[in-house]
Parts: C-alpha cells; sequence; structure tokens
C-alpha cells in the first residue's frame, strides 16, 4: 500500500530521521579523529550546499565565493580581540558584512557572464586576500589573527571537547540543506533556474534576472558567512591564504559539481564522498607523495565534468530509489503528479 | 490604439537597421510584418520588446511610454514574445518551462503549475509534460515557445516567424492556434515570410524594407503594391517564391 | 624624475613579458570560445621544461633550449585540447563543463609538478644572469631585456603567421565565424589543436623567457595566470594587438605600485584597473568586433 508523501512511514520521510538519529549518536561510540572527519564533512558540505543556491541553481559560477568565508571568519576575530565581543554577535556583523560585500560583488560581477564572470570573481578573491595582506594594523596581516582563549566557553563559541562542534556544524549543514530545499521548490528558484539557464528567455517571460541573482547571492553570502565563522571558531586560526584562498574557493565550487550541482543532496554528496577520500589518499599517501590527494581529486573532477556532468548524484540516484522501494512503507514508485519537480532522489 | 510605435529609428556599429519607422496597432487586431532579410523586421520587435533601445523614437503601449525598459518590465506591462530561434529553457521540463512563464504572473508555485497545465494543453504539449525541454524536435519547442509566451496572459504577443520551416499541415494548425488566440482577445502582431499564413491571419499588412516602413495596408492591397512586389524581387534573392 | 623613468623601463619590460603571457590565453579564448583556466600551469609546464633542458644537457641557454621546449609545449597542449577539452565541447557542453575541466587540468598539472619536482625553488642560471646594462643612466636588468626582446620577437612573429599563412587565416576565420569557415572545408577540429598547440606554446616562451630571472615552484603558476587573465580581459579576450598593448600597461601599472606605494600594491593596483574596467568597460579595452544583427 502506498504511504502517502507527508506521512511517517514513507521512508523518503523516515530515512532522513534515522540517520539524524545515527549521527547524533555518533558523540558518544565514536573518537575525536573521526568527529573531527565528520564535522569537516558537514562544514564542507555547507559550503558548498551553500555555494550551491547561486552556483548550482543559478548557473552563476562564482568562483571566488571563499571572500564571504574569510569575511565570516575575520569580523569575529577582529572584534572579539578589540573589543571582547563574543562571536555569536561578531558572527551576526559577519553576516552583515557579508550580505554587503555580496550586493557590491554582485553589481560588479553579475554584468558579466560565463567565464568572464568567473574570472572577475576571482579577481576580487585575490583583491581581498591582498588588501588583508596589507592591512596589517586591522588584520594581522600575513601572520594571521589567533582568536583569543576562553577555554570552554559557551558564551564565546568555544569548547574543549569536539561535541558541541559537532553538533554546531550538523545545525548549519541542516540549515544549508534546508535553504536548498526551499529555494528548489519555490518560485524564486524556478526563476533562478531559468536565468541561469537562459537569461534573455528569462528576461523576455518577466523575470528581473539582476534582482534574483542579488537576492539569492544574498543568501549563499550569509550562509557561506556562516561556515566561516564556525571555522575559526573550531580552527582559532586564520591568515588571508586560509581565508580567501584561490584553492579553497574552487574546492568548495568543485564539491559541489562533483556531487551533483544543482540538486538538493548533490553538495552533500560531493563532501561526503570526498572529504574522506582527501583523508585517506593523504593518510596514507601523502606523507611519501605530495600532492598525491590533490591529483587524485583533479582526477575525479575531470572524470566527472567529462563523463557524468550532471554529477555523481546521478550515480546514485538510481540506487536510492531502489532502497526506498525495498524499505517498508515505500512500495513501488511514487506516481508522478505534476507537481513532482525536485530531480534529486 | 494599444501600441504605437512612434518614428523609430536604430543604427549599429555604422549600419541603419531602422529609419523613422512609425505604425499602430488598435486592440484586438492582427497585424503583420514583413519585408526580405535584413529588413530590420526582428529588430523592431528587439526594440519594442526592449532588448534593444532605439537611438530615436519612442514605443507606447495603453497609453504609456515604454521606450527603453527592459525585457522584464516590458513584459510586465502585458507584451510577450517569441523568438525566431526557440530559447527554451533546456534543463527544464516543458510543463517547468511554462509554469516559470506563469510565475510572473502568480506567486503559488501550485498555482502556476495548474496554468500551465492548461496552456499546454491549449498549445497541444499536454502528452509528454515532463519531457526535457532541451530533448524536444524543433517544432515542440516552437510550440513550447508560444506556450511560455501565452502563460503570460499578455495583451499583445509579438510572433517572430513562427511558420517557418513548417509544412502545409503544420503551418494550418499553426494559423488556426494563432485564431485562437486572437479569439481568447490577445493582439496579435506577427513577422512572417510566409505568405500564405500572411494572407488568411493578418488584418492589416506593414511592409519594411532596408530599415524603413515602405507600406501599410491589406494583406490584398499590400500584394498588388508594385512598390513591395520590387523592393522583394528587386533586391535579386529573397523570398520571390513566396509572393 | 630618474626614478620615474627607472620605474617605467621595468615596468615595461615586465609587462612585455606579462603580454606574451597572456597572448596564448586570448589565442584560445579567441578561437575555440573557451577561458583556459589552466594557463598558468601552462606557463609553469613552459618553465620546469626549460629548466629540465637546461639541467639535462648541462646548462643549455633557455633561449636556445626553447627549440625543445616549444615543440614539447605545442605537443602538450594539442594533448590536452584531445583529453580534456573536446570531449566536453562534444558532449553536453555548459559553462560549469567547461570551467571546471581546466580548472581540474590546472589542480592536475600543479600536484604532477609538486610530486615530480617538490615545492623547491628551482632556476637556472645562464651567462647573463643578474648582469644588467647602463643605458642613459637607467639600470636595464639583462635577463629582462632579452626575455622583453624574444617576447617581442615572437608575437610579431605570431602576429605574421596569423595573417600572412594559411592556417593563420584559418584560425582567424574560425574566431570570427566558425560556421562560415566550416563552409569554407576548414576542419574546426584541426583548428583547434592547433590553436591549443600554438597557445600552450606560446605560454611556454613565456616560460623560457623568465627563467634566467625569476624562480619556479608549482603554483607559480596562479599569480601569472591571474595576471594574464588581467591583461587579457582588459585587452579584450581574444584581441591580440589589445593583450600585447595590454601587457605593457599592467607592467607599468604594477611597476609604478610596487615601487611607489609598497611591495604587494603592484598586484592590487593591476587588479583594481581591471575591476575599473570590469565596471565601465566590460568588454574591455580593445575588445573583438561583436556585431549585432538586425
Amino acid at each position: 500500500m502506498l504511504m502517502g508523501k507527508g506521512s511517517i512511514a514513507n521512508p523518503r520521510v523516515y530515512l532522513p530521521i534515522l540517520i539524524l538519529a545515527l549521527l547524533l549518536l555518533l558523540p558518544f561510540v565514536a573518537d575525536p579523529y573521526y568527529l573531527n572527519l565528520f564535522i569537516l564533512i558537514f562544514l564542507y558540505a555547507a559550503l558548498a550546499g551553500s555555494w550551491n543556491l547561486i552556483g548550482g541553481y543559478g548557473g552563476q559560477m562564482s568562483l571566488g565565493h571563499a571572500v564571504y568565508f574569510g569575511i565570516g571568519a575575520y569580523i569575529p576575530t577582529i572584534l572579539a580581540i578589540r573589543f571582547g565581543l563574543t562571536p555569536w554577535l561578531g558572527m551576526v556583523a559577519g553576516i552583515g558584512c557579508s550580505w554587503l560585500i555580496s550586493i557590491i560583488m554582485g553589481a560588479i560581477c553579475f554584468r558579466l557572464r560565463g567565464h568572464y564572470f568567473a574570472i572577475s570573481t576571482i579577481i576580487l578573491l585575490e583583491v581581498m586576500r591582498l588588501v588583508f595582506l596589507r592591512e596589517v594594523r586591522l588584520t594581522g596581516g600575513g601572520v594571521g589573527l589567533s582568536v583569543p582563549y576562553k577555554g570552554n566557553s559557551l558564551l564565546f563559541f568555544q569548547f574543549l571537547d569536539k561535541t558541541p562542534y559537532f553538533l554546531i556544524a550538523l545545525v548549519i549543514l541542516i540549515l544549508v540543506i534546508h535553504a536548498n530545499y526551499r529555494l528548489s521548490r519555490s518560485k524564486t528558484g524556478y526563476q533562478l533556474r531559468a536565468v541561469g539557464q537562459n537569461q534573455e528567455a528569462a528576461e523576455v517571460i518577466g523575470i528581473d534576472s539582476a534582482s534574483i541573482k542579488r537576492k539569492v547571492l544574498g543568501l549563499s553570502a550569509i550562509l557561506t558567512s556562516l561556515c566561516g565563522t564556525f571555522w575559526v571558531q573550531y580552527m582559532y586560526f586564520i591568515d588571508p591564504d586560509i581565508a580567501f584562498g584561490l584553492s579553497f574557493s574552487t574546492e568548495i565550487a568543485l564539491i559541489a559539481i562533483i556531487g551533483g550541482m544543482g540538486t538538493v543532496w548533490g553538495p552533500v554528496l560531493g563532501a561526503f564522498i570526498l572529504r574522506p577520500v582527501v583523508e585517506i589518499t593523504s593518510a596514507t599517501l601523502g606523507g611519501t607523495y605530495a600532492g598525491i590527494h590533490l591529483i587524485v581529486y583533479a582526477l575525479i573532477l575531470l572524470a566527472v565534468v567529462i563523463f557524468k556532468p550532471e554529477g555523481l548524484i546521478g550515480l546514485f540516484n538510481p540506487v536510492f530509489s531502489r532502497i526506498i522501494q525495498i524499505l517498508p512503507g515505500g512500495g513501488s514508485a511514487d506516481p508522478a503528479t505534476y507537481l513532482e519537480s525536485d530531480r534529486s532522489s | 490604439m494599444l501600441m504605437q510605435v512612434e518614428e523609430v529609428s536604430v543604427s549599429f556599429g555604422g549600419v541603419q537597421a531602422l529609419k523613422g519607422v512609425s505604425f499602430a496597432a488598435p486592440e484586438g487586431e492582427i497585424l503583420g510584418i514583413i519585408g526580405p532579410n535584413g529588413a530590420g523586421k526582428t529588430t523592431l520587435f528587439n526594440i519594442i520588446n526592449g532588448v534593444y533601445e532605439p537611438d530615436e523614437g519612442d514605443v507606447f503601449f495603453a497609453g504609456e511610454r515604454i521606450t527603453g525598459k527592459k525585457p522584464y518590465q516590458v513584459s510586465k506591462k502585458g507584451i510577450a514574445r517569441t523568438f525566431q530561434v526557440a530559447q527554451p529553457f533546456r534543463d527544464m521540463s516543458i510543463l517547468e518551462n511554462v509554469a516559470t512563464a506563469a510565475l510572473s504572473r502568480v506567486d503559488h508555485v501550485d498555482e502556476a503549475f495548474r496554468e500551465a497545465f492548461d496552456v499546454i494543453s491549449f498549445c497541444e504539449l499536454s502528452d509528454k509534460p515532463h519531457e526535457r525541454a532541451g530533448n524536444l524536435p524543433t517544432i515542440s519547442q516552437r510550440r513550447l515557445e508560444l506556450a511560455k509566451a501565452l502563460a503570460l496572459k499578455p495583451k499583445v504577443i509579438l510572433l517572430d516567424e513562427i511558420m517557418a520551416g513548417l509544412n502545409i499541415n503544420e503551418c494550418s494548425q499553426a494559423i488556426d492556434l494563432v485564431r485562437k488566440i486572437k479569439s481568447d482577445g490577445v493582439t496579435v502582431i506577427m513577422v512572417e515570410h510566409v505568405m500564405q499564413a500572411v494572407m488568411s491571419l493578418c488584418e492589416r499588412v506593414i511592409v519594411l524594407n532596408q530599415g524603413r516602413l515602405i507600406a501599410q495596408d491589406t494583406p490584398s492591397a499590400i500584394a498588388n503594391d508594385p512598390v513591395v512586389v520590387e523592393a522583394y524581387l528587386g533586391k535579386g534573392g529573397g523570398n520571390a517564391e513566396n509572393l | 624624475m630618474q626614478d620615474l623613468f627607472q620605474t617605467i623601463v621595468n615596468g615595461l619590460l615586465m609587462g612585455g613579458i606579462y603580454s606574451i603571457a597572456s597572448i596564448g590565453l586570448t589565442i584560445i579564448f579567441g578561437t575555440i570560445k573557451i577561458v583556459n583556466f589552466a594557463h598558468g600551469e601552462f606557463i609553469m609546464v613552459g618553465m620546469y621544461f626549460t629548466y629540465l633542458t637546461w639541467s639535462l644537457f648541462g646548462g643549455l641557454d633557455p633561449f636556445i633550449g626553447m627549440a625543445f621546449t616549444l615543440p614539447a609545449m605545442f605537443i602538450f597542449g594539442a594533448a590536452c585540447y584531445l583529453f580534456v577539452i573536446e570531449p566536453i565541447l562534444m558532449g553536453k557542453k555548459n559553462d560549469a563543463s567547461l570551467i571546471f575541466a581546466t580548472v581540474g587540468l590546472s589542480l592536475f598539472l600543479q600536484n604532477v609538478a609538486l610530486l615530480l619536482f617538490t615545492a623547491n625553488y628551482r632556476s637556472v642560471k645562464t651567462v647573463y644572469t643578474g648582469k644588467a646594462l647602463e643605458i642613459i643612466g637607467i639600470s636595464v636588468s639583462v635577463p629582462r631585456l632579452l626575455a622583453f626582446l624574444v617576447a617581442l620577437v615572437l608575437s610579431v612573429l605570431l602576429t605574421l603567421f596569423l595573417q600572412r599563412t594559411f592556417i593563420g587565416k584559418a584560425i582567424r576565420a574560425s574566431a570570427q565565424d566558425r560556421q562560415v569557415a566550416m563552409l569554407m572545408g576548414i576542419n574546426p577540429r584541426k583548428v583547434f589543436v592547433l590553436t591549443m598547440g600554438i597557445g600552450a606554446m606560446m605560454a611556454g616562451v613565456a616560460g623560457a623567457v623568465v627563467m634566467p630571472f625569476l624562480y619556479v615552484f608549482p603554483s607559480v603558476g596562479i599569480s601569472f595566470g591571474l595576471l594574464s587573465f588581467v591583461v587579457a580581459i582588459v585587452g579584450g579576450l581574444g584581441n591580440l594587438k589589445g593583450a600585447f598593448f595590454c601587457g605593457l600597461i599592467i607592467g607599468v601599472t604594477e611597476a609604478l605600485g610596487t615601487h611607489y606605494i609598497t611591495a604587494d600594491s603592484g598586484l592590487l593596483l593591476a587588479f583594481l584597473l581591471l575591476v575599473v574596467v570590469l565596471i565601465f568597460r566590460p568588454e574591455g579595452l580593445c575588445p573583438q568586433i561583436v556585431r549585432k544583427g538586425g
């Protein structure tokens, strides 16, 4: 018997809940090494998912997205050092700044398309990096900034144990996934996708492309900024190369693309596959062969781009569908109503 | 007059594409725009639609000056347009394409999809609504182009050579479709090369040649106008066989 | 005043090198219509090839070594086209795929270089390394001057090649209108392979001429690449003359910034110049002619 889409007995509903429950058990059973791995997976998935809003759905290849990450990392730290401000409030300030910068960046970069757009985002990222490198008094320059040590303090977003970080990272990831989910089903989402696929045609059917891009970039910037704040609180340190690094900035987009851009779960899948790959290859081979994990990364990217441009999620979808059918309550495939529009699992 | 074009001139890189073009279209009319290749017909649409801004002249719609407004603003005023080469959103389904257009008028996604379904039926695209637009054959992409425009429930629809390359049957179906559109109260302005369509559909025809408007009359008067005939035949190439 | 002239001369010399560095990028974009995000890495590969010929052949001068380096770079470029670019151009084309193919290539090349050569800085020593000439009171670094002259000569040769030879014209025709070129019997695949080969070769030239005075290391391509983008875009992607002159402009801008402000300001100034150009004239200072239809 077919269960209703929203009912708890439907695997599409209870499976994520089950997985979430399992994840919540992790801190009690896993050792810090694995907790750290998961925290990084969550964070990269959140970063890729935030990028995915404007890059995946909107098709705007922002390779300089790390700008918002860096701002989200630096602003709370600077405010904590100078004014003793709690990073929670600093995070809000960081979000505000990132949002403002996204408006400026959008105004400059969105006038360009395709490759030009991508390049302009890279250049602006570099400008940001150089500016932060120069302004030693404000940002500590190349030496970077360390978060003032507060031991175990919820007020100052610092914990001695990994578990709180794990939970916060998970919350951020859920927030990002939710944003993707809402966007994919909303009016803005459809209009954004249209703009990404054919801006002229979108304009002709009444879509204000500039406004849509600006709005979604803003949201993306805010979420990315959140991740930046988390990073600096978790790692206790930030410098211009970490904050505004070109390879890192590209990696955010890469993860979404390899996983499957423009889908809700693609970026998550990308992070869950790539992060462990990076960890394993650098752990086993990295000592003897420097850079080999990035070669593996590059080869995966090239393989996906050439053979499976829609991302690895294209490989996993049939598997997931099968699993859902087998699970109790799944029955045969959901009838395709004309409201069914999400193309991911 | 629903739409008025006044003394519109525009040039690109030294080439005068349109010079002093003026005409008016009353509500409910089917107006044809014909002329040899390169006459400026599509440019005229691009100006009305907001893709280009004219160097001189104005476009008025329902009494309001819309010259220089951006395409999305023009669309919101009630003017829809199809492109000569169909421009579907390739990675979205037929239904999603049309629903996205409908979303310019309604806010709820469900409602947009419902309306889209109706429009798709009207345009006879309803057997495979979830087909990816990029995979469709050209004919279907044309229908989709039309469906997207109709989903806007426009007051005026600008059709750019929708008959191009259609066989007799398809042409006749398209003609019926345009008649249905008109009977729904939409004003149609169509650029066409296929004279059969122009003759059977249009109540009035304007003729462009080398950026200038050289004639404005009923289809039969135009067909016998020596100035018009010369514009086509005199150029040495073009569509003599269509006359 | 002396100071200013010295700075400008230094800037021009380096600018000539930026020009040749970006010419490859410009040609590739003009013809194949893709931006090669691995262009900086192509230059890095050219530098390493030069280093290899120098160390394997007992101190062979880089300029003479170009006899080996350039053909190698051509083949390398052609291979990149055939194995990476072509599969994507033939398949589902979208912005993301093309961009990330070359991004992937860039990542791959950087890390293979890391694997093969380690992160150590390497350089070549020639008879003129570190030497300088005095010309009307201005000190001109010999290796840089040589680099500039070679770059200039090769740019001219390239321009002549594109204008006078059949292949060159075929490339230019394909750049202007691919479909018409095909109708005239020009095989686009051959043209693309050639273009990529030539683009890589020019990157190789840039790599070869700078070895006498710069170090090579796996990530040297990043800043070179960025500067090439700046030059190519400001000059108008696809416009060779534009690329050349803008290279000089960027070189001088960078030199002025570095000298009169602070050490990293040069680069920053160059980027800000790009930003300004992008805001006011996104098509670049001397773009390809874009014809709008009627």
